[in-house]
């Protein structure tokens, strides 16, 4: 019977993973300006943030990607009680 | 590494961003869609609308840098060809220099502004508010050229830069290298902001 109940939280750390995999692939990207002459100051400007931007991604990935692991943390905890709870019930029958 | 080239390479980065914004939003578009069996017991709500809003946003980004990279892969083209022109004048009578050196300086100007107005595109659009304050530095949105414009190869979605080759692909010559500089100039720049994803 705790067979049957026990979670599998196998498929959330790969969406875990696979997240954090895209937060390092996303800041991974050089964003250096070039030089463009009379526009340059306006190229480094917007350089910067398409930087920020990216930068946000990734902290949101990391964001989801931590809320995963409470959500993991979360159903095995859960799922460690309710066995617990089978154990003593299956003691107690036996 | 000259104007123009640097121009190109920043392109090529900004596409491989624009490749990996997709990529990401594929996956959180994905996970928004998680059924509630995976969390175990727990529910997971509140994590799917945060991937779906993500996703939302990440696309958004993407399609942005997108524009970002195909307007700075014209003002690398056109600083490519500026320089030609200047190459070119540097063996002709004087006369004629002077002309070509003219020529040279107005595409110049032509590309810097059409690349200011690449930049207040993406303001206005990531920020449509706070752009509304801010002048508008050159008259005239950038208009694609028919005749420059890559087909789109046949599949899924959205646009991407043709400036750089994604996913390892060599990257075709730069179209300067095909072009009569004289008649570069009379085109003028171009821009693709056309995604094509790469094949999987």
């Amino acid at each position: 019977m705790a067979t049957t109940l026990t979670v599998r939280p196998e498929a959330l750390l790969t969406a875990r993973r696979t997240l954090l995999r895209h937060e390092r692939a996303v800041s991974a990207v050089p964003i250096d300006p070039p030089d463009t002459g009379p526009t340059s100051a306006l190229t480094r400007e917007v350089f910067g943030q398409v930087a920020e931007a990216a930068e946000g991604v990734a902290t949101d990935l990391r964001s989801l990607a931590a809320g995963l692991a409470r959500v993991v943390d979360e159903v095995t905890s859960t799922d460690t009680e309710v066995r617990s709870v089978l154990d003593l019930l299956r003691r107690g029958l036996s | 590494m000259s104007a123009a080239s640097a121009c190109a390479a920043a392109s090529g980065d900004l596409t491989e961003l624009t490749w990996r914004l997709l990529q990401a939003h594929d996956t959180l578009a994905e996970q928004g869609r998680t059924p509630d069996r995976v969390f175990g017991g727990v529910s997971g709500e509140a994590y799917r609308i945060h991937a779906s809003h993500s996703a939302a946003s990440v696309a958004e980004l993407a399609s942005d840098v997108a524009l970002l990279a195909g307007a700075l892969a014209a003002l690398g083209r056109a600083l490519a060809d500026v320089a030609e022109l200047r190459a070119l004048a540097d063996g002709l009578p004087p006369d004629e220099a002077a002309q070509i050196r003219g020529r040279a300086d107005s595409r110049e100007r032509r590309a810097g502004a059409d690349w200011r107005t690449a930049v207040s595109v993406y303001v206005q659009r990531r920020w449509p508010v706070a752009a509304a304050d801010q002048p508008v530095v050159s008259p005239g949105p950038i208009r694609p050229s028919q005749e420059s414009r890559p087909a789109a190869p046949a599949g899924p979605t959205s646009a991407a830069p043709s400036a750089a080759a994604p996913g390892g692909e060599p990257a075709p010559p730069p179209p300067h290298h095909r072009r009569d500089p004289l008649r570069a100039e009379i085109v003028g720049p171009t821009y693709e902001a056309e995604i094509v994803r790469p094949d999987p």
